[in-house]
């Protein structure tokens, strides 16, 4: 595949999908540069993938896989930013915040999700999105008797968080 | 409030990205850290292949000064030479691996969990076995060619100085393979109702 097929697919996918991404990059990372950094390596690995993409699965299907292995591997290389060794102002940011209206009970629901252990964070993404067991089970490589139990537990889980007194405003 | 209502919250950020992509300085990205990538591997396989090479050639040198060598140099020679062997063919072997990207999440953690467990294996033969034989085969070998002390002296702080790094190396080795280990149990547990 020339450079520029697989650069016109790569743009293809990165518009038409990403509010995939980014949810998989707002489960996993916190801070704005770690969000960049990890949209960056989610990226390259789309990048990387797209030769192997054989149509098989669907596109959503087949990103959101090198997505969340991506952000289950990722490690946190810019905390030499954090610790202010060097200057933020020489990273150079691909993700800016979009001029949109925050959500508040959105931003609830992203972080009681960011509480959820990194599989459970997973699984949440897949099925608030809509992903059927048979689908997340060929995502993620296990069962779907034990998806299904997993997903009632954090269904569970979530619903009760959002009732607790605390969250009423919410 | 009940699931669906969390559903619908999750679904109206759908016509709603959160971030705006600046297309031109990721393609930059893209595209240099891909060649990035390529040499940082690059650069550690030749450095590893040209120190093998290179104590192995020193200890030769020092061998063909004193007219011959003894046992413990041709030892650790061989030893140096395998290193730098063993460099040579990882590095082969690393630009045939295709990536695959075919694998599940649990295919991924048991695949990484498999090379975890083949670094820290080897990891702990270079820390345990491997380093110290090599050094103490060339340091007799030092010691019984006549060399001036300061010859032992150097080489045996160069000991310490790579057996910390091969320390800090399995141990990096150890947290890596732990940490994909209880991923590997989160992901396949059966959780209780």
């Amino acid at each position: 595949m020339d450079n520029k097929k697989q650069l016109d697919i790569f743009d293809l996918w990165i518009n038409e999908f990403k509010p995939l991404l980014f949810k998989v990059v707002r489960a996993y990372a916190f801070t704005s540069n770690d969000q960049d950094d990890l949209f960056q390596e989610i990226s390259i690995q789309i990048w990387r993938s797209i030769p192997n993409f054989k149509e098989k699965s669907k596109v959503s299907t087949w990103l959101y896989r090198v997505a969340l292995n991506v952000a289950l591997n990722w490690k946190r290389k810019h905390k030499k930013h954090e610790e202010g060794r060097q200057s933020l102002q020489h990273v150079e940011h691909i993700l800016e915040h979009s001029e949109e209206e925050i959500d508040e009970r959105l931003d609830w629901l992203y972080h009681e999700i960011t509480k959820l252990d990194k599989i459970d964070r997973s699984i949440t993404l897949l099925m608030l999105d809509g992903f059927s067991y048979k689908e997340m089970a060929e995502i993620l490589g296990i069962s779907e008797s034990n998806i299904g139990v997993k997903i009632h537990r954090i269904k569970k889980h979530l619903t009760e968080q959002s009732q607790k007194p605390e969250h009423h405003a919410i | 409030m009940q699931f669906d209502e969390l559903q619908k919250i999750w679904d109206s950020q759908n016509n709603r990205p959160m971030y705006v992509i600046r297309e031109e300085a990721l393609h930059q990205k893209i595209l240099a850290k891909g060649r990035k990538a390529g040499k940082t591997a690059n650069i550690s396989e030749w450095i590893l292949i040209f120190s093998g090479l290179l104590a192995g050639g020193i200890i030769v040198v020092f061998d063909l000064m004193d007219d011959g060598g003894n046992i413990f140099s041709y030892i650790a020679i061989v030893l140096f030479l395998m290193i730098a062997m063993y460099s040579g063919v990882n590095r082969m072997l690393r630009k045939k691996r295709k990536i695959d990207f075919e694998r599940s999440m649990l295919g991924d953690l048991e695949h990484a969990l498999s090379i975890a467990e083949y670094q820290v294996s080897l990891s702990k033969g270079m820390f345990y076995g491997f380093w110290p034989a090599t050094f103490a085969l060339s340091l007799l070998s030092l010691i019984l060619s006549d060399k001036p002390i300061w010859y032992s002296i150097v080489f045996g702080l160069l000991f310490v100085g790579v057996s910390y790094i091969s320390r800090w190396e399995h141990r990096c080795y150890v947290r890596r393979r732990d940490e994909l280990k209880v991923l590997k149990k989160k992901l396949t547990e059966e959780p209780q109702l």
